[in-house]
């Protein structure tokens, strides 16, 4: 174990369990930079995977690539047994529709109040019925502890509050699949408890699938079925959390141990 | 010298790939007419940002523009006792040119800075991404109901300036510098006719499409936070002020040959 580190709890991991998306020799440049160098990756269906790794390693790169926002220079991504780079945009549409996702940002629309936020993707969903949209955002809020804000306009939340608005935009047309960008930056512990437990309850409640960009140990350690390190456009090494924390790669070992290490600093 | 070759060789590029993408967005948005979903709130709160919004600049323009132009057309044609022929020429030179031209102009300035700004931040905070990853796509959601806002607003826009123009010019004509109101009136109907009128509408129809693509075009590309916003919103009615006046020539010889000056 690393001297340091935060203990992970003992997890489950069900290998049996069916892959949801392939990631295949997937590479990425943007500009003069080349982001991604070849990742390999399989998320399976209903499990929690955690993506760590240092700051401008791509990770949200590799996330947008997920729900084809950007699109691999080499490589595929399949999703459910479709290539996303076989794909045009509108073709992309009702995949992105199994999806739910939060921006690092939150992304929120700035001339929607709270409420009409919450409701977009359920009436680009089709749904027309007020009594039920506003049922439904009611619970979206109150899952994120916000409810009786709807009427706030973006400008006015503190970065906290849009990033949980995000997340219950996210989640409220119950997707197959969640993606969440720093679900936690910025939060007070208690709110980053009350998400990590949301992440928890949508998997076990709805088994839903989740992929989680953080740089919050704590809350990889809580939340992750897997964990893969993504480090320089590759991943170094996925597997239980536990794996992750007693890994013997340095630049795993100084991450996890939150040092600054000769590694670390390549 | 190569270094200048370099940076116009650079110029050109960035403008062909720029007017090719403010095409490719056209063409897209017109299949995403035929492809996407219908989507009338938005379609009505534009024409009431692009139409009823922006009536009071044009209306002051065109008042204006007809008020100066009767006075000086007055001036000049004084000294040769050709003073009824005020009224013909404000009124054509109001369809024709005056009004379709400094509407788009003054559209371009308040409507198309306004869509590269609000488009431009969508961009640079992520909330595009935010509507592709909810399966809405941008093109559908944003640029169909500005267009055909737009596609409506503008000729009617271009209408009331015609409309006020000649008033403002009558006003001043006969009202402050005496033109003796009869000559003034029959020789605007005289010479002016419905094609005039026409040829202003279809100008401004093409300026309002042309201000649309534009500003969406320099909107959607828009990079590198607020300073990049600035750009583009810069960009956008540069671009489309002098797409206005080089499309007005072409515009002017091509009706021309359709509806002819009688």
């Amino acid at each position: 174990m690393i001297e340091g580190a935060t203990q992970p709890p003992p997890a489950s991991l069900d290998a049996s369990k069916e892959a949801l998306i392939f990631i295949r020799g997937v590479q990425k440049t943007l500009g003069s930079q080349k982001v991604l160098r070849g990742v390999d990756l399989e998320i399976r269906k209903g499990e929690t995977l955690v993506i760590l790794g240092r700051s401008g390693g791509g990770k949200s790169v590799l996330l947008k690539m997920l729900i084809g926002l950007m699109s691999p220079d080499e490589g595929t991504i399949i999703f459910d047994g479709t290539n996303l780079s076989d794909l045009n945009e509108r073709e992309l549409a009702p995949v992105r529709r199994r999806f739910g996702m939060l921006f690092q940002g939150a992304a929120l629309f700035d001339s929607l109040d709270v409420a009409a936020n919450i409701a977009f993707p359920l009436r680009e969903a089709g749904e027309r019925n007020p009594e039920v949209i506003e049922k439904k955002v009611r619970e979206a809020l109150a899952l994120v502890g916000l409810d009786g804000q709807q009427k706030k306009m973006p400008v006015n939340l503190s970065g906290g509050m849009r990033k949980r608005v995000g997340l219950a935009r996210a989640i409220v047309t119950r997707p197959e699949c969640i993606l969440y960008d720093e679900p936690t930056a910025g939060l007070d512990p208690i709110s980053t408890d009350g998400i990590d437990r949301l992440i928890k309850d949508l998997q076990n409640r709805f088994h839903v699938t989740s992929i989680v960009i953080t740089h919050d140990l704590g809350s990889a350690w809580k939340i992750a079925d897997r964990v893969a390190f993504l480090h320089q456009g590759r991943i170094l090494e996925v597997g239980l959390p536990s794996d992750i924390c007693g890994a013997k790669n340095p630049l795993i070992q100084d991450f996890v141990a939150g040092r600054c290490g000769e590694h670390s600093l390549v | 010298m190569r270094n200048l070759a370099a940076r116009l060789g650079k110029r050109f590029v960035a403008f062909a790939s720029g007017t090719g993408g403010t095409i490719l967005l056209g063409a897209e948005a017109l299949e995403a007419l035929f492809a996407g979903r219908p989507r009338w709130g938005l379609f009505l709160q534009h024409i009431l940002d692009i139409g009823w919004r922006s009536q009071l600049v044009v209306l002051v323009t065109g008042a204006f523009t007809g008020a100066v132009f009767a006075a000086q057309t007055f001036f000049q044609f004084n000294k040769v006792g050709m003073e009824s022929a005020v009224g013909a020429i404000v009124s054509i030179a109001m369809c024709r040119e005056l009004g379709p031209v400094l509407s788009g102009l003054m559209v371009a300035g308040r409507v198309g800075a306004a869509m590269s700004a609000e488009i431009g931040t969508m961009k640079v905070t992520e909330q595009i991404d935010a509507l592709r990853a909810m399966g809405v796509n941008p093109v559908d959601y944003l640029v169909v109901p500005r267009a055909l806002a737009m596609m409506i607003s503008m000729p009617l826009l271009v209408a009331e300036c015609i409309a006020v123009g000649i008033l403002a010019g009558y006003f001043v004509g006969v009202d402050l510098l005496r033109i003796p109101g009869a000559y003034f009136v029959n020789n605007m109907l005289h010479f002016t006719s419905w094609t005039d009128v026409v040829t202003g509408c279809v100008k401004g129809l093409v300026f309002g499409v042309l201000i649309v693509f534009v500003a969406c075009k320099q909107g959607l590309d828009a990079k590198d936070g607020a300073v990049g916003v600035g750009r583009a919103t810069t960009e956008a009615v540069v671009v489309s002020s002098l797409i206005i006046l080089i499309a007005n020539f072409f515009l002017t010889m091509g009706l021309n040959i359709i509806f002819p000056v009688l």
